[in-house]
């Protein structure tokens, strides 16, 4: 899986590229907790690039949202496809991730989150 | 259309990709869209990590897991047949999709998923292996 980043002021996006499954979601994990131990806060998940995701990928990122929430940081997902969504709703996840339609959507929430 | 496909999985995590690839090999040749075939990815990391990880206490590779594929008639079928101990992944409980995100675990949601996104799950313990079949109207 490529994981691509780019930083916006204090927010930084993650962009996994690939298949988000039990063989990938080992190096979005690892990165991710990088970036948290580091004391990252601010965060976007963006998921254009993901054909899919499995459990697999969601527990990784069910981490991700548990210890920002933790630390009063924010997550936000976005650009996911109509698959991705899916998998999202027979999971219960739509309820406790804050999810957008497009990273410039995300950015801009974050922004109004202070 | 008629086209079928049968693998044979190592059971260990390089064998997931490996099916994962044949699998998108077929439905390359076979015309298949990813926006219609996605769940069956996800079906197959859900079921296969979940045998490797549970069923068998030898060191991976070591056994094989049989993964059959029918495309017939816009349906997809997709079995998952293998000899480790016994086990129907359809009893186990179901999780609970309610709780605060702190209260979240993942136990669970794979075959939760599976299930939301198949038509038709069986299983059954035939001749000493599991067989659990998969069945879903493509939208194509």
């Amino acid at each position: 899986m490529e994981i691509a980043e780019e930083r916006h002021d204090d927010v930084l996006v993650i962009a996994p590229v690939g298949r988000f499954d039990t063989n990938t979601s080992g190096r979005l994990e690892d990165r991710l907790r990088g970036h948290l131990d580091a004391g990252e806060k601010r965060l976007v998940i963006d998921m254009l690039g993901v054909d899919y995701v499995s459990s697999a990928g969601l527990r990784v990122l069910l981490m991700a949202a548990k210890r920002l929430q933790e630390v009063g940081g924010h997550l936000v997902l976005c650009s996911m496809n109509q698959g991705v969504r899916h998998v999202f709703e027979l999971a219960g996840f739509l309820p406790i991730f804050t999810i957008e339609a497009s990273r410039d959507v995300a950015l801009a929430r974050l922004a109004s989150e202070g | 259309m008629d086209a079928r496909l049968t693998l044979l999985v190592p059971n260990s995590q390089d064998g997931i990709r490996g099916a994962a690839d044949d699998l998108e090999r077929f439905f390359t040749a076979n015309g298949l869209p990813a926006t219609a075939v996605w769940p069956f990815y996800v079906a197959l990391d859900e079921l296969l990590s979940n045998t490797i990880r549970c069923g068998y206490a030898e060191p991976p590779g070591q056994r094989r897991i049989e993964v059959q594929v029918h495309l017939h008639d816009g349906v997809l079928e997709m079995s998952i047949t293998d000899d480790a101990a016994p086990f129907n992944p359809l009893e186990a409980p179901e999780p609970d999709t309610t709780q605060a995100l702190q209260e979240r675990s993942i136990g669970g949601l794979g075959i939760h998923i599976v299930k939301g996104l198949m038509n038709h799950i069986e299983y059954e313990r035939k001749e000493g292996r599991n067989v659990l079949v998969l069945r879903k109207r493509l939208d194509v």
